[in-house]
């Protein structure tokens, strides 16, 4: 393994081919489910699993393997420990298909026990991490924001934890709302978000060669994504509603539009011409979370303008910073970490010995090519159509989400089983050019 | 004894294997130091804490190293100063587009 502070591919792999398995999954759930949650109908049990599926089964599985690779190449320092690593990777595996398949036959003591094996599996990977940043010799924005986000992980599961066990022997004093609505802003809005913004501004220059961009709105697009998560996790205690509410989350609207703008500051800045895959999937999930902040700011100021109803609204806004947002930047991601963690382990010690092709090389541009239109037309189409009044047309649209997942899923195959065959003509060689 | 010109062909044939592109048209070799048969590179990367740090410092010694002559290969990273896109050469750029 040739990169320095990174532990070995198996590591953030195991928890990235686990996540990449989940988002098929949630494609083909979503589709089987669409009808619910479309009009919706978020309690169902179908729905809670798929939504969890989504949040624990993709998301936050591939985000942890993420941070087992980035942060000890990004902070340059090694990880504390690769055993606690896979100890934590089974235990949040076990833990998310217990409490999923929970959710799905309304099980409370499955849904209790895969819990209580997921809070185990964070606390095993902060402690981790905790021990890992510890050795870092100066504190930087990134890194700040990385165990920021890592704790509102935790705080995300922890309240979860307490809605099951509230739901088993009823014990809260408030309604399970406010206690819902605390979970879904530590969880979207700062694990999700925090996480994207501090990787962001690190992969991003690195991936589009982006030099000489202003870096002055990185400290403020931090200040008011943080103060906006708080104010609006302390709103949604209070149960507030409304303007209140939107007040409330206006620094964090505010920290997410700016977000937006910088990375557009940063794209202009790239020194690669050629957009790649990673970088049209980031811009497109940073237009699904931009248009995720708007519907979200029209459906409190002005409810009754949306022609179907607030409710389909709210499920196209959530869909949008869910399977938009944070999806398709992981998505983006993955093209570029999968094929150069398979790169490093297959081709690391033969370079400069023997012609070895390129990390580009080993997935078919056509699969990438298309899995991004399919993927885009589905997680675009389908909030549209979901706003618009049209359920027949965003079960189609989902349809074509799967179809793109389907592609990207085999694109990743293509990666992980070294089965793409590159001709010999058309290969270019990474070592040795003649 | 070996050649400074000999030492850039070689590193001619050390490529970043995400932009395909060799380590000298990226302008990452800042200087070569020749003392007999050890060879001195001073070295950067596109940016600090690039995923290929080590594996890129390995390539470049074991390039050199293969060179007749050679029995001492020594390579120095540095970030000072750090490595812009003004250095990339003319084929390097139009291999990016620019």
């Amino acid at each position: 393994m040739a990169t320095k502070n990174a532990p070995g591919v198996r590591l953030p792999l195991e928890f990235m081919v686990a996540g990449i398995f989940g988002f098929l999954a949630l494609q083909a759930l979503l589709l089987l489910h669409g009808g619910e949650i479309f009009r919706g109908a978020y309690l169902q049990p179908g729905v809670v699993a798929t939504v969890h599926l989504a949040t624990l089964g993709w998301g936050t599985m591939v985000v942890l393997g993420a941070y087992y690779q980035l942060v000890p190449v990004l902070l340059q320092v090694d990880l504390h420990s690769e055993r606690l690593g896979h100890a934590a990777f089974w235990s949040y595996l076990t833990g998310s298909i217990l409490l999923i398949g929970g959710f799905w036959a309304w099980a409370p003591p499955a849904m209790a026990g895969g819990g209580l094996l997921i809070l185990a599996a964070l606390l095993l990977f902060t402690v981790n991490m905790a021990l890992t940043l510890r050795r870092i010799p100066r504190r930087n924005l990134q890194s700040v924001a990385m165990t920021t986000a890592l704790c509102l992980l935790v705080l995300t599961v922890a309240i979860g934890l307490v809605m099951v066990f509230n739901f088993i022997y009823g014990f809260l004093p408030s309604p399970a709302t406010n206690y819902l609505g605390l979970h879904l802003i530590a969880g979207i809005g700062g694990w999700f978000t925090l996480t994207i913004i501090a990787v962001g501004y690190r992969l991003i220059p690195m991936f589009t060669l982006s030099h000489g961009y202003p870096e002055n709105w990185q400290r403020p697009v931090a200040f008011l994504t943080t103060a906006g998560i708080t104010t609006s996790a302390t709103a949604v205690i209070f149960g507030t509603t409304g303007f209140r509410l939107l007040a409330a989350a206006l620094p964090l609207a505010a920290g997410l539009l700016l977000f937006a703008a910088d990375l557009v500051r940063i794209i202009k800045h790239r020194r690669r011409r050629r957009l790649e895959l990673v970088t049209q999937f980031t811009v497109a999930s940073a237009s699904a979370m931009v248009l995720a902040v708007v519907l979200a700011a029209i459906l409190l100021i002005a409810p009754e303008v949306f022609p179907a109803s607030p409710a389909a609204a709210a499920t196209a806004a959530a869909y949008l910073f869910v399977m938009g947002w944070v999806s398709l930047i992981i998505i983006g991601q993955l093209y570029k970490v999968v094929p150069f963690l398979i790169w490093l382990h297959r081709y690391a010690d033969r370079a400069g010995k023997e012609s070895v092709p390129l990390v580009s090389d080993l997935y078919s541009p056509e699969l990438g090519k298309w899995s991004l239109r399919l993927i885009l037309a589905g997680i675009f189409g389908t909030p549209l159509a979901v706003v618009a009044g049209l359920p027949e047309l965003a079960m189609a649209t989902q349809a074509l989400a799967l179809a793109g997942t389907i592609l990207f899923t085999s694109a990743m195959i293509q990666v992980l089983l070294g089965l793409r065959q590159i001709p010999r003509n058309q290969r270019q060689l990474a070592g040795q050019p003649s | 004894m070996v050649q400074e010109a000999q030492v850039m062909e070689a590193l001619k044939e050390v490529y970043d294997p995400e932009l395909g592109l060799n380590v000298v048209d990226l302008g990452l070799i800042y200087g070569i130091d020749i003392d007999g048969p050890s060879v001195h590179v001073k070295m950067t990367l596109t940016t600090q804490g690039c995923p290929m740090h080590s594996a890129m410092v390995s390539w470049v010694k074991e390039a050199i190293a293969g060179l007749e002559g050679v029995q001492d290969v020594n390579v120095e990273l540095v970030w000072n100063p750090p490595w812009t896109p003004d250095r990339l050469s003319d084929a390097a750029r139009e291999q990016l587009g620019l």
